[in-house]
């Protein structure tokens, strides 16, 4: 019982894997459509980069690579064991990055319509 | 026995589950399952572009799962059990879908509707009550000559 389990936990870990590789990969040479992700149209049709859009990416993108890292290099408590605790400025760090990207969108859709 | 079919049981299950991953791999490798625009909203009624436009809400949402995912499975493989997830993980997974909603919502109105049901026009109408008119008639007379048939039937 505990191999098939063990199998299938390798297997959901290398399937997902593979899976964000793809995404990256698709991500990083445009087949993934990613125009607009931190640029917006104005309404003389040029694209400008968005400080808001900017800072949610950066802050989502660094967060995400330092959690990884963190829970890669802690040791596990085996007593106990967790995912790494996120504290909680970061997480009034994301909602306050996702509010601003939000409440800005919000203005620009209700300025064009 | 009963441990048997257990082992059974789970290395069949576990097998489809495995399978259903390699098929979806499979058909996102060989371009079966587009993800052209995995990460894209609809194109606005207004947009001067008209080109679907990349929503960072999703990709934040993407990037989150794949990691808290990700490392969940890591973790369990190396502590040997499931373990905790923390009310930190937790709260950035439901901040970026609570983002995800929020900014798909905004755009409800925005993207142009389904294009309605197709109305008959006034002359496909009458043309069609005439062929009822029409076909009620052919009925009643057929149902008329069966009657008289069987009257002068001895």
């Amino acid at each position: 019982m505990r191999d098939a389990a063990w199998i299938l936990e390798w297997g959901l870990l290398v399937w997902l894997l593979i899976l964000a590789g793809v995404v990256t990969l698709r991500v990083l040479s445009g087949s993934i459509h990613n125009v607009g992700l931190i640029s917006h149209t104005d309404a003389s049709g040029r694209r400008r980069i968005r400080p808001e859009r900017l800072l949610l990416l950066a802050s989502s993108l660094g967060y995400a690579v330092y959690y990884v890292a963190t829970a890669l290099q802690t040791p596990l408590d085996m007593a106990d064991p967790s995912l790494p605790e996120i504290p909680n400025e970061v997480v009034t760090a994301i909602l306050g990055t996702n509010g601003a990207y939000l409440s800005l969108k919000l203005l620009q859709t209700s300025g064009r319509t | 026995m009963p441990f048997d079919i257990a082992m059974i049981i789970a290395s069949v299950v576990a097998a489809i589950i495995l399978l259903m991953g390699v098929t979806v791999v499979w058909l996102i490798v060989t371009n079966r399952i587009n993800l052209t625009h995995l990460v894209s909203e609809p194109v606005a009624k207004g947009d001067p572009d008209g080109t679907p436009k990349a929503s960072l809400s999703r990709f934040q949402f993407l990037i989150f799962t794949f990691v808290i995912a990700g490392l969940y499975l890591a973790l369990s493989l190396e502590a040997g059990t499931l373990i905790e997830v923390p009310n930190g993980a937790l709260m950035l997974l439901g901040i970026s879908g609570g983002s995800y909603l929020a900014s798909k919502y905004s755009r409800v109105g925005e993207t142009d509707p389904p294009s309605p049901p197709v109305q008959p026009t006034p002359q496909q109408r009458a043309a069609a009550k005439q062929a009822a008119i029409e076909l009620a008639a052919e009925r009643e007379a057929a149902a008329q000559q069966a009657a008289a048939r069987q009257a002068a039937a001895p």
